[in-house]
């Protein structure tokens, strides 16, 4: 019962600070002609608005030490043919 | 994968060597070494070796030409589009038939999301260089930004029939097919990744991508973690990871998942990863951790 009531309590206080908070960011995919969507079972709004931010792969370039290596490959291929 | 970077630097070099010398070049050993520190990923390096091969030489000479290009592209790679931009102005201005110098400008272009500017020098790029998947690519991802999505996906899949299993290829490719809400199509292009690159992170991250629009989070999860295992540094695998093991728990019940969900969120921010609305809600799931923890001792 304590359990239940903490939960719902914590409910409570999460979705007090989620609506005290900003805008959702855009949506990251494309839609297209249609509309791909991932469901979200989790209840608690900060997991709804976490639904909303995937990535699609292309901050790679920013971060990933393999990504940046190919980069540099193509861009050395380009060199060799300016 | 540094060895193929440094064969690539090397055969640039040769090139460099065997081209006519004429009185006015620079000696080529500046830009090798200007290669070799771009290939081995010390853009500073580069960018200060070309910089100087470039103001010693006049606009029109063939090694300042090559100097601007590399160090644009090391410009791109630091970040800085608008920088680039400028020395592939100057490329393009020497080059005005060269695919390769349209599509490095178009790239610049595209990253200060100045796309009908960008869309028209990666059209010249592809129309100059039909069998270009590398432009054929930045196209596609230009159209994407613009919302051009069914050109988009027409000019992706000729950049994937001109480098099947591309991974930055498939990047946007996937993107436009789960658009399309084609996840089957998604699947097969992460799949003919993986088959290419099994190393790769990004055929990894891709079929997790697949996977989660495709209703199995579980296989998802373990895809994403396959892309980490095959590169740490790959900051949107964390991304994603901590997205589905968020958003599958319900309730915060599972506290093993809970906790590899603070984890990789905490490993993407690790990485740079600036996602303001994430930052908001991790922090917020921070604050309710604490307090929760809190409350237990009571």
């Amino acid at each position: 019962m304590r359990h239940l009531i903490t939960t719902a309590v914590a409910a409570i206080a999460l979705s007090v600070l989620w609506a005290g908070g900003s805008a959702l960011a855009g949506d990251p995919a494309p839609t297209g002609e249609g509309v791909c969507e991932i469901a979200c079972p989790n209840h608690c709004p900060l997991a709804k608005s976490a639904n909303e931010l995937r990535t699609n792969g292309s901050e790679a370039v920013a971060s990933s030490t393999v990504v940046r290596d190919d980069v540099r490959r193509e861009a050395l291929v380009g060199l060799a043919r300016i | 994968m540094r060895f193929p970077l440094l064969i690539a630097a090397a055969l640039v070099g040769v090139t460099l060597l065997l081209a006519p010398a004429r009185a006015e070049d620079a000696p080529p050993a500046d830009m090798n070494a200007a290669t070799v520190a771009f290939a081995e990923g010390r853009l500073d390096e580069c960018v200060k070796i070309c910089s100087e091969v470039s103001t010693s030489l006049p606009a029109d000479n063939d090694e300042h030409v090559r100097a601007l290009y590399l160090r644009g592209q090391a410009y791109l790679l630091q970040g800085k589009p608008a920088e680039a931009e400028t020395d592939l102005r100057g490329v393009v201005a020497e080059r005005k038939k060269s695919a390769v110098a349209h599509e490095a400008l178009g790239r610049a272009l595209a990253a200060q999301r100045k796309n009908d500017d960008a869309e028209t020098s990666l059209r010249t790029a592809v129309d100059l260089d039909k069998k270009s998947a590398t432009a054929h690519r930045a196209l596609g991802e230009v159209l994407i930004a613009k919302q051009s999505y069914s050109d988009a996906r027409t000019v992706l899949a000729k950049a994937w029939k001109l480098g099947p299993g591309d991974p930055l290829t498939a990047i946007p490719l996937v993107d436009v097919e789960l658009g399309y809400k084609s996840v089957k199509g998604a699947l097969k292009i992460a799949r003919a990744v993986i088959k290419k690159h099994p190393e790769h992170p990004v055929g990894h991250f891709l079929l997790g991508r697949a996977l989660e629009y495709d209703g199995e989070w579980k296989d998802a999860a373990a895809a994403y973690e396959a892309s980490i295992a095959c590169d740490d540094t790959y900051a949107d695998a964390h991304k994603n990871l901590a997205i589905v093991l968020h958003t599958q728990n319900d309730m915060y019940r599972d506290r093993e998942m809970l906790d590899r969900s603070m984890k990789a969120y905490e490993r993407y921010f690790e990485l740079g990863g600036n996602e303001p609305e994430l930052r908001r809600v991790y922090d917020q799931m921070v604050a309710f951790l604490a307090w929760q923890k809190e409350e237990a001792g009571k």
